[in-house]
């Protein structure tokens, strides 16, 4: 078509580019016009290039606009717009397989968009701060190797010796305290922080600044910096930050600056004011803090290891045992940081992945029986002189359509299933907030849907090759997809019983962990929570007077039964535990243990059974001798054999206020106070009349008689009669501890969601083979029915297609369930991860379903007529 | 059909009809690029202004390259060329009229 042939080669090499342009270009050129577009092109280049003309490449770069030109000025459909016109049209005629096609990709392309976005979001993205890769988590080891936080003294004496960090920040959890200071008092959520937290981070503030080298805990004014939130929530955003005061943990802090609105670490946090103003955390033996640093430029990993090792043994020289820390540990920030749900997320991740496998294979096996049904329709097109190219060109274009809905579907899909992670995994997941819908993997979505589809889509235009007569074509097409069908069913239901068993195996733990005894009663309990304003109630006393009147206000609540409190509740986060040692063990045999200041009733309102002893009561005063009540597995670690009530002990958790041997007056029951999985943890009580000064915060257990109502309006109305600058916060004691099964839910509920859609997809797929089996032997059927066959047989005959690829399924998916339980094998709990009666559960379900599934169309060999089938014949 | 004379168009019907035959002359005549002057010629030809062949095989033969598409005005085309161009001279005949009465002012 071109007659360049008389151009010099060298002309050639030189204008292959352009060329390649052109030619790419020119199929975008409508097929009447393309040949006459492409000669001038070439013709002009050639010429140019016979005159050596260099710059070839600019000359050509206008032919795309120009084809594309050509193609959208047609006034007639060309060649593509008509063939994309035919196949919509093709697939509205089938309304219910294009529905079916494309929900189903587009549940699968949707369950993998959104969780591959959240593993991109949370595990792989950079953490928010400059040079993230740079910021290093720094934890202790202890003498056996578990690790450590890190206490004060500790951070103190490494943060001065180390040479590989610009600086080691350090941090305290999260609390909740009372603050004044805006229009009204607020509970705020309150980190302690290192003065050089913000500045290792690499941030700094919006307005105002972050705290300075200087602004240690000897500086006269307390500083706090604010999150936007709280800024515009407490001050309305004014900029006049110098006089705004903010009155929390008992000082007067002044604000002296607000972080930038998307500023984060690791929780959502309102307030953030310097530890080091408080002297309660002065204890080595008391490793409660978080730590991370950033390297030096020049440092390495490595390098700031073997430097921190020293530093550490230097310490542990000079301290010996009085400090946990034998050596250190360090880890990417970003990596520790996510390090307790990655396995669960990855696991999720390939979760999605099955359920787009089925999805796959399920629209694969619906476009075979498609196929099918069209192959008639093809074969006599191809006899009447359709080229195969022209049928291949309509197949593919309609399997593009259906990919390409699929895929939008999935979008949808995705946004919604992103919403339920991030509701499922708020508070659990950290970094949710930031994680964005994925493109590249929607594109990956569409590009395995979009093979799927075309892979199977073209089927019948290659079984329709060559000319033969149309029920020749038709039974052959049946002949050679009867493997792919079965193994299609294979997959899907092996897909299915995998997810099915994970989700089982999970019921299973919730179950058996909700069976389990927390040691105390959790039903028709309310938690009332109060934090104490320290200005307000600075000293013990003033303290103990608002909680005597809080508690009398509550007890006298219509319909409640028993009031208690606590400083903190069991299971909840940030539980305090400290060594407990007895003049006989001393320190080297201490033991670790949590440390609770509660109230006389607190028991009774638990539903702690006291063993021995008495509970604490109004004897206990300041001035009396400090007393002290033990778990019972604690007073047999500490006293085995011997009666504990009477012997003495001491909790570092106390050594920053009295530092007194504790009496021990009584023995109470076991509490899962740590985690649900731990039973028999060690606990140590105190009077709250004789360590009232601790906290400022109390929990108020309510137990309230069966079916009382309005609790919690009742106790917001006493507690303002007491104190109005103080707020309460009310809530259902299961409400609460929710927190505490969020792992499981989480998983359960995405992992949950997966199975099913995963087994309603397999038993969909199951019914339409059955059904195209049912299609394709109606002849055979006929004939047998006519001979005189009995109807049963004929019914387990079709069915049988399905079965047997459904058991082979069901028993390689129970293998892999296997891997899958390995994977989610943290979150078990009380079943093993090969739980016979999880996966035989399954198993039988998936076959009862499976036979159930299968029998509705194979029902129809039954209505199948002798005479019909004789009829069609042909 | 009808066809809006702008600057492009009228370029390129005046290079025609200064004797610029193929596209890539037309480009170099007018200085515009081949993704402008490629749909222009579409889009005039369209309009009845042009009209196109291809030129002999055997004067291409002879000057040893292949046979080119050349573009020729039709009359339509010379009349819309005349009529830009007459109205362009009132223009510019106006234009400084009126800049040399504001600069004797």
């Amino acid at each position: 078509m071109v007659g360049g042939g008389q151009a010099p080669r060298g002309g050639h090499r030189r204008g292959w580019l352009a060329r390649a342009i052109i030619l790419a270009s020119s199929f975008l050129v409508p097929r009447e016009e393309r040949d006459a577009w492409c000669e001038e092109w070439h013709a002009e280049l050639d010429t140019r290039l016979i005159e050596g003309e260099a710059g070839l490449l600019r000359r050509a770069s206008g032919a795309p606009l120009d084809a594309w030109l050509m193609r959208r000025r047609g006034v007639r459909m060309t060649g593509l717009g008509k063939d994309v016109r035919w196949a919509v049209r093709a697939l509205l005629r089938t309304p219910s397989f294009t529905l079916t096609a494309v929900c189903t990709l587009g549940l699968g392309a949707g369950a993998i968009t959104a969780l591959f976005s959240v593993v991109n979001g949370v595990l792989r993205q950079p953490l928010p701060y400059p040079e993230p890769d740079r910021l290093v988590r720094v934890e202790g080891a202890g003498s056996t190797g578990f690790r450590l936080q890190v206490s004060r003294p500790d951070w103190r004496d490494w943060n001065e010796a180390q040479t590989s960090f610009t600086g080691i920040a350090s941090y305290l959890p999260l609390t909740t305290e009372t603050a004044l200071g805006g229009s009204q008092p607020a509970r705020f959520r309150v980190r302690r922080v290192s003065a050089n937290f913000f500045d290792v981070l690499g941030v700094s503030a919006l307005r105002g600044r972050t705290f300075g080298e200087g602004e240690s805990g000897r500086s006269p004014t307390a500083a706090a910096v604010l999150s936007w939130g709280a800024w515009q929530r407490l001050y309305g955003g004014r900029s006049d930050l110098g006089t705004l005061r903010l009155d929390v943990l008992g000082e007067a802090h002044t604000v002296i600056g607000v972080m930038p609105r998307d500023f984060e670490f690791v929780e959502p946090t309102d307030v953030w004011v310097l530890h080091e103003r408080e002297a309660v955390w002065e204890v080595r033996f008391w490793p409660t803090f978080g730590a991370f640093a950033r390297l030096r430029p020049g440092s390495t990993m490595a390098m700031a290891a073997a430097d921190m090792n020293v530093v550490a043994g230097q310490g542990r020289k000079t301290w010996g045992d009085r400090t946990m820390a034998v050596s250190v540990v360090l880890s990417p920030l970003r990596e520790s940081m996510v390090a307790a749900v990655r396995g669960t997320l990855l696991t999720l991740f390939a979760a999605a992945g099955f359920v787009m496998l089925v999805a796959c294979a399920n629209v694969a096996s619906a476009l075979l029986a498609r196929g099918l049904a069209r192959a008639g329709d093809l074969a006599v097109r191809r006899a009447v002189g359709a080229t195969r190219g022209r049928l291949v060109r309509e197949l593919l274009i309609e399997s593009a359509m259906l990919a390409l809905a699929g895929g939008t579907a999935g979008m949808v899909v995705a946004r919604a299933g992103l919403a339920v992670v991030r509701v499922t995994g708020s508070g659990l997941v950290p970094r949710l907030d930031d994680v964005r819908l994925a493109g590249g993997v929607a594109l990956f979505a569409l590009l395995v849907s979009g093979m799927a589809t075309i892979l199977f889509g073209l089927a019948p235009a290659f079984a329709s090759s060559s000319v033969r007569s149309i029920s020749s074509t038709i039974r052959s097409i049946g002949r050679g997809r009867r493997t792919a069908w079965s193994g299609l069913v294979a997959v899907e239901v092996a897909a299915a019983t995998s997810l099915l068993v994970g989700t089982g195996l999970l019921v299973r733990s919730v179950m058996a962990i909700r069976g389990e005894s927390l040691g105390w009663n959790t039903r028709d309990a309310y938690v009332v929570e109060v934090s104490l304003p320290p200005s307000l109630y600075a000293d013990g006393p003033s303290r103990i007077r608002f909680e005597r009147r809080l508690h009398s206000e509550l007890a006298s609540v219509p319909g409640v039964t028993a009031v208690g409190a606590t400083t903190r509740l069991p299971l909840e986060p940030s539980q305090d535990g400290a060594p407990a040692y007895t003049p006989e063990t001393g320190w080297d045999n201490a033991v670790y243990s949590g440390f609770r200041v509660v109230d006389p009733t607190y028991f009774e309102a638990m539903g702690i059974p006291l063993i021995e002893g008495r509970t604490f009561d109004a004897s206990d005063t300041q001035d009396m001798p400090d007393v002290a009540i033990v778990t019972e597995s604690m007073a047999r670690k500490l006293w085995p054999g011997e009666d504990p009530i009477g012997k003495r002990v001491r909790h570092n958790h106390d050594l920053g206020n009295r530092n007194e041997w504790l009496t021990v007056v009584g023995v109470s029951g076991d509490v899962r106070h740590w985690a649900l999985e731990a039973g028999g943890q060690h606990e140590l009580y105190t009077p709250y009349t004789q360590r009232g000064e601790q906290s400022s915060t109390m929990m108020y257990i309510v137990r309230a008689a069966d079916g009382a109502r309005g609790i919690a309006s009742a106790v917001h109305d006493r507690a303002a009669r007491i104190d109005p600058q103080v707020p309460v916060s009310i809530r259902t004691m299961d409400d609460r501890l929710a927190v505490t099964y969020r792992n499981r839910t989480f998983a359960l509920v995405l992992l949950g969601a997966f199975a099913a859609v995963a087994a309603i997809l397999a038993l969909i797929g199951t019914a339409g083979v059955v059904s195209y089996a049912v299609e394709r032997r109606r002849r055979e059927i006929g004939i047998r029915v006519a001979l005189g066959a009995r109807p049963a047989r004929l019914l387990l005959g079709t069915q049988a297609s399905a079965l047997g690829p459904a058991i082979a399924g069901t028993a390689v998916g129970m293998l892999a369930a296997l891997f899958l339980a390995r994977a989610i094998s943290s979150l078990l709990w009380g079943v093993t991860t090969s739980d016979p009666i999880t996966q035989a559960g399954v198993a039988l379900m998936l076959v009862l379903a499976v036979s159930v599934a299968s029998a509705v169309p194979a029902l129809r060999t039954l209505r199948v007529q002798p005479a019909d089938v004789m009829r069609n014949e042909g | 059909m009808q066809i809006r004379m702008t600057h492009i168009t009228a370029l390129v019907l005046r290079a025609i009809g200064d004797g610029y035959r193929y596209g890539f002359d037309i480009m170099d005549a007018t200085g515009l690029a081949s993704g402008t002057v490629y749909p222009a010629l579409r889009r005039i030809e369209r309009a009845g202004l042009l009209r196109s062949r291809w030129e002999a095989a055997t004067a291409a033969l002879d000057s040893g390259r292949p046979r080119r598409r050349l573009y020729e005005l039709t009359a339509e085309g010379r009349r819309s060329l005349a009529a830009a161009e007459s109205r362009l001279a009132d223009a510019r005949r106006f234009l400084s009229g009126r800049l040399a009465s504001e600069r004797g002012r």
